[in-house]
């Protein structure tokens, strides 16, 4: 027995050693093994293979760095990738939104790509609203690179449009008469189908505040206009809208409504320009259009930007992260990468390529897109932002879901956002 | 209550449990099942009792057919060999709770529960739980149980072998007081031949499913019906030795020693056993049957000597003033009770 | 008496010594520093920077209207599922206990659940919860009741996540009913039958408390699991509810760690500990009652002990 054991730590030490040695061996050739530059990502489907593809091509082009890229959950992603990065265990580069490095810019953690990149790179490629965007930070530095331009469209079914022979609606009464119509039309006819439902609640929220000339977050960095009364009557008139049937501000069973729609659940959709190429219509056409504004208001819709945002490691990383992230940012990447995401680009030199212009005109989802493009602007990047998203939503939420008192439920999501805004 | 059992077979798939079993139990009577395990004294009092239904034959309850009763209708009080008694009732709760599901007001209920506990002695002890009573202490228990719905019959399943020795010759002249101060027909199932013979009326020897014998209990002892019923009362056991019958002779062992006792109408070259009681050995050196001391051994006032007869081994009381040594030779004589033949394959007696 | 010398008094301690340090790795570290963080305002999980020390977390949490309707929900869901689950799985228990024909099949279908992921069943439930579609709300109809709104209202999430729960918690409670039922004495039932009691009366009077000691350690095992219910509301409801309607205290502290960025850890651990408090007193008060009960039969400390021994 006890010579077994001997034998067997004997072994345990041998096995130990020769570990280490070789795991010594592999970290002293540093001139050999290319540096591992991490990307995480919440892309799936054709968008991941796009990524893998174009950080094949970047790995096989040199040999110094390897771009190591990872899908994430999309569910806590960014409070993980806060956890992560300020754990030190972070990824180098990570697929967000140019606000998304606000949080992290005051702690240093955040890559300034401005040391890595020429201004011919970047700075003199998109336009000065997306460099302002990537730049808007307390130090002023570039702490992102704007990829993509998406913003929310409207998803239409044109058998439907055309059978009631509607126009595509312009505003939010528009809206409403069209789905009343559709819907009333269709339940005649033993057809149960919802009119209308937004992706994202929270983008709804926004709109209607910046179109009604009020904000969701003023120059104060507060909340004040969610309860103004304005705001609280659209809130009313589209609970009337929800319980006559028309709309539903939540789909209860999908997260998206690219899959209903296309299963002809619905007559119409508020969503990104993104998930058009997730829609396979089941026997009908998609028809896009314009966001649904106020009448005689302001005209407003929320543009997002996707942004690659890259957090400080060591010199040699840092700098591998920023070649990756000009390297991803190149034309003969962003435009496959546009086509395959379904967005814009901010990059001039892609926009006026004949591939893209070609693209362009065959996608009515960028159509739609380009259309708001004068009223498009970007949600302020402040700090307590997640909150004050789930706050909105929220409120909106209670109101018209829950069925409580709506300038109850505004007021209670305002005083949520505030207290986040202050901390 | 008079039990009348007629031609009782019991089978489990393949296996005969009972085979054949009549009797007639009178009333008021302690009728003690005797026999070793699987003999099928348990498989009886559970047909008694209800649990089970004979395969064949009839149970009558003086004129009632209970063959296929339920035990509820039958009227009989259990009691089991561990007791049984629900844990988380107390004494009086358990006592009571036959009457409960027998519906008896609640009043009611309680005083005959008293009435049984007094009876049983533990009156005293009604607010205790089961777990805080000795082992005799809940036999008493559960024999108030069994007998407070006053059962026609109660039934008594190896009621004292998980008891102590002393608690044990205690329980079973309790057991006969309370049986005789009720006058309740009670049938006792055990394997132990003297707890049987000191309580009983009546017993019924069985062996593998069959009725051996149906007698008092003297009467079992002195006149066993077969081989099996002498072998299997009596402390100490029987002795026997093999002989053979030759002229109406039983002459034992190899060298055919002739033992003194003679046998009417058994052929001659029968095979048979010369079983006799210890007390049934009379030392007399002018007898020609011939013995060799091995050992002798005083037990109590008693003096019990081992010797060799006929190349066996036996053993008898021999009131003698001679003292006798090892290997000594000894004559023997037999006395008129207490000494059969029985046939070596059958087990008939002869004698 | 001659005291052992010191080496010799200390030698169990090594002896001790791996389990020690990796109960105070793994189990006393993270409870002491959630502890310590619910009392650190402000805290930065990196730099250990925090602006003060206080119960400011507390003050917070307890004021947060999402904490107080994650108090309610959760009491509530609790106070539903333990009692149903226990009462139906003791049923259930008793006529997987009986010897009836295809009890094996029976078995399995209880024990399924068991062996399924939660996550991965949840998603079917939530079709099942349909409004439109589900095969639920067909029933409903066949029986000419109005459909329920599983999914999309917040009562109709509140009945959803109870079935639901009740379904997910039935398996392991059917199980630990079960060694329990086996371990009553056959011998009873028997007594019980002969003296002409009825199969509900020897339920009543005899099965249930004499399953009482598994009863009560089933109540608690299902209490301290269910107030930390959370997982459940992702198949059903991808997140809290339809309407923000359904936090739970654990999924209060998912969300102020996972949800919000920066991640709340304050917020999360004062709530954590707020739960710990919780769920201690109850699992006091119900051994409390445990051991009244216990001392109520007074030698029944030896079943009961009997009973725990054919757990382990």
């Amino acid at each position: 027995m006890k010579k077994l054991f001997k034998i067997v730590v004997t072994l345990l030490v041998a096995i130990s050693l020769v570990a280490c040695s070789g795991g010594n061996n592999g970290g002293g050739e540093t001139s050999g093994e290319p540096v591992e530059v991490v990307f995480w990502h919440t892309l799936t489907d054709h968008d991941e293979e796009m990524v893998a593809e174009i950080a094949d091509k970047f790995n096989a082009s040199q040999d110094k760095w390897k771009v190591v890229q990872q899908t994430q959950p999309l569910d806590g992603f960014e409070a993980k990738v806060y956890e992560a990065v300020t754990n030190g265990t972070g990824p180098s580069l990570v697929w967000l939104y140019p606000g998304t490095a606000t949080e992290y810019v005051d702690e240093g953690f955040s890559l300034d790509f401005g040391q890595y990149l020429t201004d011919a790179e970047y700075k003199d490629r998109v336009s000065e609203g997306v460099y302002a965007a990537s730049t808007d930070y307390s130090d002023g530095k570039l702490h992102a690179l704007v990829c993509t331009l998406t913003g929310s469209i409207m998803f239409y079914n044109k058998e439907l449009l055309e059978k009631y022979n509607l126009e595509i609606p312009q505003t939010w009464e528009d809206l409403y008469n069209a789905c009343k119509t559709v819907v009333d039309g269709e339940k005649a006819e033993g057809n149960d189908i919802i009119g209308f439902g937004p992706d994202s609640r929270d983008v709804v929220g926004i709109d209607v505040l910046y179109q009604l000339g009020l904000a969701y977050i003023d120059d104060n960095n507060t909340a004040n206009d969610w309860t103004d009364p304005k705001f609280v009557e659209w809130v009313d008139w589209w609970k009337q809208a929800e319980a006559e049937g028309y709309f539903l501000f939540k789909d209860p069973a999908e997260n998206y409504h690219s899959g209903p729609f296309g299963n002809q659940m619905y007559f119409s959709y508020m969503g990104s320009s993104a998930g058009m190429n997730y829609i396979t219509p089941n026997g009908f056409t998609i028809v896009t259009g314009p966001v649904p504004q106020i009448e005689g208001g302001r005209k407003y819709n929320e543009l997002t930007a996707r942004a690659l945002v890259g957090f400080t490691k060591d010199e040699v990383t840092d700098e591998g992260a920023a070649a990756f992230a000009s390297f991803f940012t190149q034309a003969e990447n962003n435009l496959p990468f546009c086509q395959k995401y379904s967005a814009s680009t901010p990059f001039k030199d892609v926009e006026t390529s004949d591939v893209y212009k070609e693209y362009f005109n065959n996608s009515v989802a960028q159509q739609a897109f380009a259309s708001m493009l004068d009223y498009m602007y970007a949600r302020k990047a402040v700090v307590g932002q997640t909150a004050c998203k789930e706050a909105i939503q929220q409120g909106l939420e209670k109101a018209i879901i829950n069925g409580e008192d709506t300038l109850t439920a505004l007021q209670a999501a305002q005083a949520l956002a505030n207290s986040a805004l202050s901390e | 209550m008079k039990i009348r059992l007629e031609n009782i077979v019991k089978r489990f798939d393949d296996n005969t449990a009972v085979d054949d079993f009549s009797a007639v139990i009178e009333s008021g009577e302690l009728v003690t099942l005797l026999g070793p395990s699987g003999c099928g004294k348990s498989t009886m009092l559970n047909m008694l009792s209800g649990i089970l239904y004979p395969t064949e034959g009839k149970i009558y309850f003086d004129d009632d057919d209970v063959t296929y009763m339920s035990s509820e209708k039958r009227g009989v009080g259990l009691v089991f060999q561990n007791y049984a008694l629900y844990p988380h009732m107390t004494v009086l709760e358990n006592i009571c709770f036959p009457l409960e599901i027998k519906k008896v007001p609640k009043k009611e209920r309680i005083e005959k529960a008293k009435k049984m506990a007094e009876l049983v002695h533990v009156e005293g002890m009604l607010n205790r739980k089961p777990g805080q009573l000795s082992g005799g202490q809940q036999q008493r228990v559960a024999i108030a149980r069994a007998l407070v719905k006053e059962p026609r019959l109660l039934l008594l399943d190896e009621p004292l072998s998980n008891l102590d020795a002393r608690l044990r010759i205690e329980m079973r002249e309790e057991i006969r007081r309370i049986q005789l101060e009720t006058g309740v027909t009670t049938i006792f199932v055990t394997h132990d031949q003297e707890e049987a013979m000191s309580i009983s009326d009546h017993i019924i020897l069985m062996k593998l499913g069959v009725l051996q014998q149906y007698d008092k209990p003297q009467y079992l002892y002195d006149q066993p019906a077969n081989c099996f019923v002498a072998d299997f009362l009596g402390n100490p056991p029987i002795n026997k030795v093999e002989g053979v019958v030759e002229g109406g002779k039983v002459l034992l062992g190899e060298n055919k020693e002739d033992s003194q006792i003679k046998v009417k109408d058994v052929p001659d070259g029968t095979p048979v056993y010369l079983s006799f009681r210890s007390e049934s050995v009379i030392l007399d050196n002018k007898s020609p049957l011939r013995a060799k001391v091995v050992l002798t051994s005083v037990m109590g006032k008693e003096i019990i000597t081992s010797f060799v007869l006929a190349g066996k081994e036996v053993r008898g009381y021999m009131n003698s003033d001679v003292e006798l040594q090892r290997d000594q030779e000894i004559g023997i004589r037999f006395k008129k009770t207490g000494v059969f033949v029985f046939d070596r394959e059958s087990g008939e007696r002869y004698l | 008496m001659i005291r052992k010398p010191f080496l010799e008094r200390i030698k169990p301690l090594f002896y001790l010594l791996p389990f020690i340090i990796s109960v105070s790795i793994f189990t006393l570290y993270p409870i002491v520093n959630v502890i310590r963080m619910s009392f650190l305002e402000g805290y930065k999980y990196l730099t250990g920077a925090y602006t003060g020390i206080g119960l400011g977390n507390y003050e917070k949490v307890v004021s947060d209207p999402f904490f107080r309707q994650a108090i309610n929900n959760t009491f509530r869901y609790v106070l539903l599922v333990v009692p149903i689950s226990t009462v139906i799985a003791v049923i259930l228990a008793n006529l997987l206990n009986q010897k009836v024909r295809f009890q094996a099949f029976f078995q399995t279908c209880y024990f399924l659940p068991m062996v399924t992921s939660s996550l991965a069943v949840g998603l079917s439930w939530r079709f099942m919860f349909n409004d439109k579609f589900g095969i639920i709300n067909y029933v409903l109809s066949l029986m000419g009741i109005d459909p329920v709104q599983f999914l999309g209202n917040a009562s109709g999430n509140f009945i959803a996540l109870v079935i639901f729960g009740i379904w997910a918690i039935l398996p392991n409670t059917i199980i630990l009913l079960l060694s329990g039922l086996q371990n009553i004495d056959p011998l009873y039932y028997t007594a019980a039958k002969v003296d002409g009691a009825k199969t509900l009366r020897i339920f009543f009077r005899i099965t249930v408390p004499l399953l009482a000691p598994t009863i009560m350690l089933v109540i608690i095992i299902n209490m301290i699991s269910t107030f930390k219910m959370y997982h459940e509301l992702f198949p059903l409801f991808n997140g809290p509810g339809i309407a923000y309607n359904m936090f739970t205290v654990v999924y209060y502290i998912y969300y102020e760690f996972r949800v919000m960025t920066p991640p709340k850890y304050g917020y999360a651990s004062a709530a954590a500990v707020m739960l710990l408090v919780i769920v201690f007193v109850f699992t006091m008060l119900q051994r409390a009652v445990q051991a009244w009960s216990r001392k109520e039969r007074g030698e029944d400390v030896k079943q009961v002990k009997r009973h725990r021994d054919a757990l382990r």
